[in-house]
């Protein structure tokens, strides 16, 4: 249960960022949908941090594309989710959804 | 195509480590060419080479932190070291020795009493840090550099020294409380701190787990 535990804010979002976009995501469109959530610009290094560390616990898997000139020559690097990492978000939903169960209501809302 | 900012490219280029430099690089580009200003390419590079380098400045302040604690009871170990019944009759059988058996060995057995803790003290760093005991490689290489680095420093210390310590007069509150003894644990801090650098360059990462 160790992997649950450290799942921050932002590796979940980008876990769940690669859900939306599917296949062909690479770090500008993760950032874009990020930026979506989050309603303020994201940082495309911080970006590339929670990815490189979220592939180093296998919950992503990245593979390279081809060199395009608008790049400069570089590839892009896209990201998809692999089974663990479908694993883990499913394990942050079950955790997540049992404590909002327990989050008291406010006044008045009967929603 | 539009150029990039050349000062925020060279920053990016030089003063971000790890694997996805590039890829980062190649974004930042493609975003400038399809419409984001040179403003925004210079706030993502700086956010980034802030970013990059964080892990980078902790991994480095752990690794001399930890050369400094390890180095503390330093003069305490060589003073029971050298006054053991142990080392003076081994001592004494090797400076019988032929030379220059005799002078290799003798100075190894002075060096004995700082090398061994050094490079236990790295070993038990790569252990602890990277959560693994298949550290050999890394190991040796920090080993190896520690004992030029060492060798170095002690001589530019010895050079610094008004006066020599001499382990084998001192008493055991002289030992804990002369501010001299700084020349003898720096050399022993210095040599484990870059023999940790040259064994593990990069921040260590967890385990990496193949994919499903």
């Amino acid at each position: 249960m160790k992997d649950r535990a450290t799942l921050g804010e932002l590796d979940l979002l980008i876990l769940l960022a690669l859900v939306q976009i599917g296949d062909r995501a690479y770090a500008i469109p993760i950032a874009r949908e990020l930026a979506a959530y989050k309603g303020r610009e994201v940082v495309l290094g911080s970006v590339y941090a929670a990815l490189e560390r979220l592939e180093e616990r296998g919950l992503v898997l990245s593979t390279l594309g081809d060199p395009t000139p608008e790049r400069g020559g570089r590839a892009k690097r896209y990201f998809e989710l692999t089974r663990d990492g479908l694993r883990e978000l499913h394990a942050t939903r079950r955790v997540l959804t049992e404590l909002w169960r327990k989050l008291p209501r406010l006044e008045g809302d009967h929603a | 195509m539009k150029r990039p900012p050349a000062l925020a490219s060279w920053m990016l280029r030089h003063l971000t480590p790890g694997p996805r430099r590039e890829d980062l690089a190649g974004d930042l580009l493609e975003e400038l060419c399809n419409g984001r200003s040179r403003a925004w390419y210079w706030r993502q590079s700086l956010a980034a080479v802030a970013i990059a380098n964080r892990r980078h400045a902790r991994h480095y302040t752990l690794a001399a932190l930890f050369a400094v604690l390890w180095s503390l009871p330093l003069p305490l170990l060589q003073f029971h070291a050298f006054r053991s019944a142990a080392f003076q009759s081994a001592f004494v059988r090797l400076i019988q020795l032929d030379w220059p058996s005799s002078a290799l060995a003798t100075t190894a057995l002075e060096f004995a009493p700082v090398l061994l803790p050094l490079w236990l003290g790295l070993l038990l760093y790569l252990v602890s840090t990277t959560g693994s005991w298949h550290q050999f490689g890394r190991f040796l290489r920090g080993l190896l550099v520690s004992l030029p680095v060492f060798l170095l420093v002690t001589l530019v210390a010895a050079t610094l020294a008004h006066q020599p310590v001499d382990m084998h007069q001192s008493t055991l509150a002289g030992i804990l409380l002369d501010p001299s003894l700084v020349l003898v644990r720096l050399p022993f801090a210095l040599s484990l701190f870059v023999s940790i650098l040259a064994a593990l360059p990069q921040p260590p990462n967890p385990t990496r787990r193949t994919a499903a």
